[in-house]
């Protein structure tokens, strides 16, 4: 028997042990390292030509695209000066075969509630500069996260994807021609510059940084398979301009001490700025980062 | 860290066990104004699509108080099918399912955690072998950094961030944790060790539910 | 942090008078010595060297006659506990309701996770020809033949010489009502003077299930129905309650 169909074997009769010896040894089954390593990084913006925001991010095998779509709409009327976001996360069944077609799974679910989440609790996005006319007429942002292929790291890849599309973002410019009741009703008085567009400013940048914990060991940036055969998963949220903690993720598992949870946000601490940095170097600075460095 | 002392105490708790008949194992729980009923089946019959080999099947339903279930009762579900399947010995029960049906009465700050904690009477009061125990307890910090251990609605208003967390019984480990809100990362620690202190007053409250459930059987001898 | 550090104050006390005392999940049992050869019943599991509960309820031991044998259990440790929800022994006494024939089986309904099965061939003096009497509907009395929790229970109305035992079709009226489970150990351990104090004064046949099912049959629906009432309300009284109950239960059936 050869080397190659022995490590295939074992691979397929004790996943569990040859994911153990690979990470007793402190290297990755795809190939990674360090226990503490990502996966290389690739974004790419504004590939959606018909979305008013769009990114592409790519992790290790797991593709994410996010596309942003903007709709007029009149205020809530208890919230007159504030505008809309509905963020949505799919996972449809042609990025992993564990998805049916048909209303969106758990996981998906959870996935969209996680993206709100942070969205609300980092407050990345004011929703009074939505606001075009109080009262009157406001955004609505349709924030659309899918999943093109599934290898793990479902939370951080959408909100990757999620913080690029929203730095590619630019809305066109609004005027109201007539300040009469009836003008959102009609439609017929806004205008609407398609070619005058500026950017939305963004109020934070959080960073999702997810690990899977196996052995008393933590795995940065797992895999699905890494996940599936992990005790516990945490996802800690940190903002990257305050270095706030947005979210600190746990949803069951196995028990992790006070420590343990110590050393999950000094190691999402250390990871946020490199996936920070790599960000930045996609292109887009956002108007709120020149300003800080200065 | 500015902490006022009388802001750490836990509402008033209250459990009945055993109210429901039909099911396995049944609690009404409150935290202070925040009620929820909880009912057990298992280990109960499961779906063979469902089936598992290796251990019991947990499925969770959580209810609004009104309306259609929604995405927040989802994202609460995952939550509470996760800490079920860590602290029950499901292996014990292979094919089998747990069914966890949750529902709220009065919401009146701290849902979440009400609902883990109901969670845990209601498998206690239904027998199933558990290796640990498990109690949430939300805690909300003000604009001054001042903590709040489970505050009701009313006094939650001023809150701009809260945070839920579930400890284990054996280690007093952090079995989930969910956010809300920008939390420093003092802050965030101060209100994890609040949490923790609260969430040993949930446990010996779960020891003095069960001793009442058993006084008279210990009488009886 | 040592798990000895949560115990509370009772418990503590507990440790040294091993009188029967509550205990909840996780809960370590410290009067175990690791070092001691014990039977660790229902509720308790061990991890590593201390014994751990595993469900709430009334910790019991038992000490064992000392053995010359060196490995001899010492104990007998166990949580008696409350629960409604049957998980199936081996060689325990169940009521069953019949389901469905399927093949040369019949499908048992006795309250698990999945039904029993029944073989035509497990009743006294059936043969290939002589199949039992029995349909879908019927109760029955029957010992747990096989319960693993891999596979499914399977029963049977005969004991090791193929005679019926008191097993079997429980036919001629009577009713089936249910109970927890710690009832029907109760009822059925020998301290307990429920069912002869009962029987003194009024004839009757009984049936009880492991399971937490009880079958009653007396002259009348009216004693039948009396009788089932006492049983379950019996469930926390002491004797000389219970011999209070039966006297008065008998006076109101016999009209004063």
């Amino acid at each position: 028997m050869d080397a190659q169909s022995s490590v295939s074997e074992f691979k397929g009769i004790q996943p569990l042990e040859y994911f153990q010896q690979h990470i007793e040894n402190g290297i990755r089954v795809d190939g990674r390292r360090s226990l503490h390593d990502f996966r290389p990084v690739t974004i790419s913006q504004g590939t959606i030509s018909s979305a008013d925001g769009s990114a592409v991010i790519k992790q290790g095998n797991s593709v994410f695209v996010c596309g942003i779509k903007l709709e007029l709409a009149p205020p809530n009327p208890n919230e007159q000066n504030k505008g809309f976001i509905v963020a949505n996360v799919d996972l449809p069944p042609l990025c992993h075969s564990q998805f049916k077609p048909g209303p969106p799974s758990e996981q998906a679910q959870v996935a969209s509630k996680f993206v709100k989440e942070v969205l609300e609790n980092s407050g990345i996005v004011k929703l009074e500069d939505l606001n075009i006319k109080e009262g009157k007429l406001s955004w609505v942002v349709n924030v659309d996260i899918m999943c093109l292929n599934h290898d793990g790291n479902v939370l951080d890849c959408a909100l990757k994807a999620l913080l690029m599309a929203f730095t590619d973002l630019t809305l066109p410019e609004v005027t109201l021609q007539e300040d009469d009741e009836a003008v959102v009703e009609t439609g017929g008085k806004i205008v609407v510059n398609n070619e005058k567009r500026s950017k939305l400013t963004l109020h934070s940048k959080p960073i999702a940084c997810s690990m899977a914990i196996f052995d008393e060991k933590i795995l940065v940036d797992p895999t699905e398979q890494e996940e599936a055969l992990a005790e516990s998963l945490v996802t800690v949220v940190l903002d990257a301009n305050s270095g706030d903690l947005v979210h600190f993720y746990k949803p069951g598992g196995s028990s992790i001490s006070r420590q343990k949870m110590q050393e999950c946000t000094g190691l999402a601490k250390k990871q946020y700025k490199t996936i920070a940095k790599s960000i930045d170097q996609a292109g887009v600075v956002t108007k709120m980062d020149s300003k800080q460095s200065k | 860290m500015p902490v006022k002392d009388k802001a750490l105490e836990l509402r008033p708790l209250f459990a009945q066990l055993g109210l429901l008949g039909h099911t396995d194992g049944s609690v009404m729980f409150s935290l202070g104004q925040t009620a929820v009923i909880c009912g057990v089946y298992g280990p109960a019959e499961v779906k063979p699509h469902k089936e598992r080999l290796e251990g019991a099947t947990v499925e969770i339903s959580l209810r609004p108080p009104s309306g259609p279930t929604g995405l927040q009762e989802k994202a609460k579900e995952a939550v509470l099918k996760g800490l079920v399947e860590s602290s029950i010995l499901g292996s014990l029960h292979p094919r089998t399912s747990v069914f966890v049906s949750l529902q709220p009465l009065d919401m009146d700050g701290g849902e979440l955690a009400a609902a883990v904690n109901a969670t845990c009477l209601a498998l206690m009061d239904c027998s199933i072998s558990m290796r640990c125990l498990f109690a949430s307890v939300e805690v909300t910090r003000t604009e001054d950094g001042i903590i709040l251990l489970d505050p009701s609605q009313k006094q939650a208003t001023k809150a701009v961030a809260k945070a839920t967390f579930v400890f284990e019984s054996v280690n007093q480990d952090v079995l989930a944790s969910h956010l809300e809100g920008r939390w420093s990362e003092k802050a965030f620690q101060a209100g994890l060790q609040a949490a923790l202190d609260g969430s040993k007053a949930i446990f010996q409250f779960y020891r003095e539910t069960v001793k009442r459930k058993f006084s008279k059987e210990l009488m009886m001898k | 942090m040592p798990a000895e550090m949560e115990l509370d104050p009772d418990n503590v006390s507990a440790k040294s008078s091993p009188s029967a005392r509550v205990v909840i999940p996780g809960d370590p049992v410290p009067e175990i010595p690791p070092s001691d050869v014990v039977i660790l019943g229902p509720g308790l599991r061990r991890e590593g060297p201390h014994a751990i509960v595993t469900r709430p309820g009334v910790l019991r031991h038992k000490p064992l006659p000392s053995s010359a044998e060196k490995l001899a259990p010492k104990a007998i440790y166990w949580v008696d506990t409350h629960a409604k929800r049957y998980v199936a022994a081996r060689g325990e006494h169940v009521i069953g309701v019949i389901l469905a024939k399927a093949g040369d089986t019949f499908r048992v309904d006795i309250g698990t996770s999945e039904p029993a099965s029944l073989s035509f061939m497990a009743f006294e003096g059936a043969t290939k020809k002589n199949r039992p009497n029995a349909l879908p509907g019927d109760v029955v009395y029957a010992k747990l033949l096989v319960a693993s929790r891999d596979m499914e229970p399977e029963l049977v109305c005969v004991d090791a010489y193929g005679k019926k035992a008191g097993m079997g079709v429980l036919s001629g009226g009577g009713f089936v009502f249910t109970t927890p489970l710690h009832v029907i150990r109760k009822l059925l351990s020998p301290d307990c003077v429920l069912l002869k104090t009962l029987g003194d004064s009024i004839p009757f046949e009984i049936a009880v299930g492991m399971n937490g099912r009880i079958w009653v049959r007396c002259k009348s629906v009216k004693e039948t129905i009396s009788l089932a009432n006492a049983i379950s309300v019996a469930e926390y009284m002491n004797n000389d309650e219970i011999k209070a109950m039966s006297a008065k239960l008998v006076n109101a059936l016999a009209g004063f």
